[in-house]
């Protein structure tokens, strides 16, 4: 479903010494697959996400999204990917502090154009499927760090979308809200069959996933299956 | 802070009170306000 063809990033300017951010990675992830990114700071992992799902672009290599070739779209075309096949899940939450949980929640549905009452419609539902229907009407500075990440869960979900990108879910959570966080991202992934690639530190949420994937210095140096039934790939 | 609605926080990121949307989600773009299938706020609220 998502393939990586010697991908390759640095950053910096030409004229002065480069940071090598990716250094020719070859990945394939599965559609339905659950998959964590793990390695030090500064490994490249974040930027994998980033470039995976079209947000950071590429300095060489291929990457494909269902067959999609995103290293060639516009970046218009790719924001429109974005919008309707993709939803992000990161570290800080990030919900707008002006707009209620459900606006929040609604808010990509309404992006494309939905109508308000569908919009809600559907954002209620995704809340129930993070057990917050009693926070609807809740503003983001009321919630603890677990329910504003499950509010932010329940945004990425609202559009059905193919695959979830995670930087760092529970980075900003402690360990009990983490565990509950990490069962909630595998009951999603495993009942709506949405393939998700999340990147961590925390081996709690790696030993979760279908496949670790470690990095340093840019590249993949593992990538380890756990027992666990595959995806059907593709 | 209030739930102002998407109408009024539209206007907010049209007068700079408040940051675009792509610039705390990175995944959709900076310039969503344009996207967002709602009617474009064009009158100026000094009050706001």
């Amino acid at each position: 479903m998502i393939v990586a063809k010697d991908v390759r990033k640095n950053y910096g300017m030409v004229a002065t010494p480069q940071t090598v951010a990716l250094s020719g990675v070859d990945l394939h992830i599965h559609r339905g697959e659950m998959v964590s990114i793990m390695g030090p700071s500064g490994c490249g992992k974040s930027t994998l996400l980033y470039t995976l799902s079209g947000i950071e672009p590429t300095d060489s290599g291929e990457i494909w999204f269902d067959k999609q070739a995103i290293h060639q779209m516009s970046e218009k075309d790719v924001s429109a990917l974005r919008l309707t096949s993709m939803g992000f899940v990161y570290q800080q939450y990030n919900l707008i502090p002006v707009l209620n949980v459900i606006d929040n929640v609604a808010l990509p549905l309404i992006s494309q154009g939905a109508q308000r009452s569908a919009a809600h419609k559907a954002a209620k539902a995704a809340l129930e499927d993070v057990m917050l229907s009693d926070k609807l009407k809740a503003m983001p500075h009321e919630l603890s760090g677990g329910q504003a990440q499950r509010v932010a869960i329940a945004r990425a979900i609202v559009h059905n979308p193919c695959v979830i990108w995670a930087d760092e879910p529970t980075g900003a959570l402690d360990t009990v809200t983490s565990e509950a966080i990490v069962t909630l991202l595998r009951k999603i992934n495993t009942d709506r069959q949405v393939t998700m690639v999340i990147v961590t530190h925390d081996p709690l949420v790696a030993s979760a996933t279908d496949r670790v994937i470690r990095m340093k210095d840019g590249r993949l140096t593992d990538s380890v299956e756990r027992d666990r039934v595959e995806g059907t790939g593709g | 802070m209030e739930h102002i609605g998407y109408r009024k926080f539209l206007k907010k990121v049209q007068q700079r009170v408040v940051p675009e949307i792509g610039e705390l989600l990175p995944n959709f773009p900076v310039g969503t306000i344009a996207q967002l299938g709602l009617m474009p706020v064009v009158e100026e609220d000094s009050r706001s």
